[in-house]
């Protein structure tokens, strides 16, 4: 028994990376399938992002009186970033039952359904730093050598979102009320997430932003872009989060697996 | 060498209905000490394989026969890997290939070229092995422009010949068929049956679940009949 449950991570893992093509193609092809007929395609996203960011901008800044060329860059990486997050978060609940036709027509890797909402999200963020880019060019003047470690912040957050979403997958299969329950969450998780503030503006309440998980996956990828190098605590705490996260879900998916099919079919 | 071998095996499998798949009750039950748990703990089992043992070797074109909801599906997904028996053991030597929904991976909105590739892949395909598959299968579904127009545009027939064209695109070793249903005209279903024979016949092994006895004459050359999840019956002929 302990043999056959070794050999269900090993197949999980090893059907992951072998058919992440797959993944990828189903991905891409559900974006294009998404914008068909459209004249703007996925650049909609962008349009909306670039709107948002604009709208914000301007209401958030004469509120706040800060200074422009710090205020908007920072705001744009926070809030695609932040799309990137509570996207993949949002439909992570429900993205086993979302894909169930994979499970019950052939033998699939769990984790492979999971990289597949995983690359279409990063593929929405991949669009929206066409945003970021014009902004750089409307205020260089933080783009640094710290901007070189932004490569890495994604990679890092990407992959911790990898074993958020297969947690919250297993999760949803199994209680359909999570699905719902996170779609709520969300929008006060969004106020305690420093994508409209910074921590300091909260005073004495800033620990709400320091026991958010959010809060660091987001100082990793900005930071670096807005010429500051992440802090060690943002370092520690997505290392932590990396090996906690992926041992508990690990731990899930391996006593959980076999139970999956039945819970979407 | 392809082999396929049950030792007693068994599948059962939860239904979840509402009241257990909320969170709610699991929640309630713990704060209550357990008095409205009965909604927790009230998942109804089924088993949908009892105990079932045999041996399929090279060669064998077995058809599947019994009612519906007899454990013809159920068997042919513990084959495949999906499901796994609760109790007893499984063992499948080969690669496995399946044909249980024809429409498995298809998006409407995609063109009928686009869906040819994704499909393909969906089904275990390499993307460039995809494409390479793309000549032949225009060739049968013969479905000329309307390729490149999206699938949505399609009436039933062409669909099913799309469909039907990807799904038997496949070189396998071991070929898991569920109940193709016959559609699209005359002349279609002619070739339909002519491609899937040719299919079938270079399978190593083949497992088809139907309720058409014509079917399984055309095709199998063993019938294994199942009652209530039990293999009642093991004919060759």
């Amino acid at each position: 028994m302990t043999d056959a449950k070794n050999d269900i991570l090993s197949k999980e893992i090893s059907g992951a990376l072998s058919r992440a093509e797959l993944a990828f193609h189903l991905a891409w092809s559900d974006t294009r399938a998404r914008y068909r007929r459209s004249i703007l395609g996925p650049f909609w996203l962008v349009f909306g992002t670039l709107l948002g960011v604009g709208g914000l901008g301007f209401v958030w800044g004469a509120l706040l009186d800060v200074d422009r060329s710090v205020f908007i860059p920072s705001l744009t990486i926070s809030i695609i970033t932040w799309y990137l997050l509570s996207g993949s978060i949002t439909e992570a609940a429900s993205v086993f039952f979302n894909n169930r036709s994979l499970f019950l027509n052939m033998e699939v890797s769990s984790l492979l359904i999971s990289l597949l909402l995983l690359f279409r999200q990063l593929i929405n963020f991949a669009h929206n730093i066409v945003v970021v880019v014009i902004v750089y060019v409307v205020y260089p003047e933080h783009l640094g050598w710290a901007a070189l470690l932004a490569p890495i912040g994604i990679l890092l957050v990407s992959f911790n979102l990898l074993w958020i979403i297969q947690l919250t997958g297993y999760i949803g299969a199994r209680f359909r009320d999570l699905a719902p329950l996170i779609a709520a969450i969300m929008q006060p998780l969004f106020f305690i997430t420093p994508v409209l503030f910074r921590p300091e503006q909260l005073g004495a309440r800033a620990y709400v932003t320091a026991i958010n998980p959010l809060t660091y996956m987001l100082e990793i990828v900005r930071d670096p872009l807005m010429g500051k190098i992440p802090s060690i605590t943002t370092w520690a705490v997505m290392i932590g989060l990396t090996i906690i996260g992926w041992g508990a879900t690990l731990v899930l998916t391996k006593s959980k697996r076999r139970r999956l099919p039945y819970w979407v079919n | 060498m392809s082999k396929i071998e049950l030792k007693n095996a068994t599948v059962e499998y939860p239904i979840y209905h509402a009241d257990s798949m909320s969170l709610r009750n699991k929640i309630v039950s713990i704060g209550t000490g357990g008095t409205i748990s009965r909604g927790v703990k009230n998942i109804v089992t089924v088993k949908a394989l009892d105990d079932v043992s045999f041996t399929l070797e090279e060669g064998d074109r077995v058809g599947l026969i019994g009612h519906n909801g007899s454990g013809k599906s159920t068997l042919l997904r513990t084959l495949a890997g999906i499901y796994t028996p609760t109790g007893g053991s499984v063992t499948v030597d080969g690669k496995i290939s399946t044909i249980f929904d024809l429409n498995a991976g298809l998006d409407t909105e995609l063109s009928g070229y686009e869906n040819i590739v994704r499909m393909a892949m969906f089904l275990g395909a390499s993307g460039k092995k995809a494409r390479a598959m793309i000549p032949e299968i225009e060739d049968f579904a013969e479905l000329g422009d309307f390729l490149s127009m999206p699938v949505r545009t399609y009436s039933a027939g062409m669909l099913t010949r799309l469909a039907f064209a990807v799904a038997t695109a496949v070189e396998p070793e071991i070929l898991l068929i569920d109940e193709v249903i016959g559609a699209g005209d005359q002349r279609f279903q002619e070739r339909a049956k002519e491609r899937l024979i040719n299919v079938v016949k270079s399978a190593k092994i083949m497992v088809l679940a139907s309720h058409s006895d014509i079917m399984i004459e055309l095709y199998c050359n063993r019938a294994l009949t199942f009652e209530h999840g039990k293999l009642i019956k093991d004919e060759r002929f």
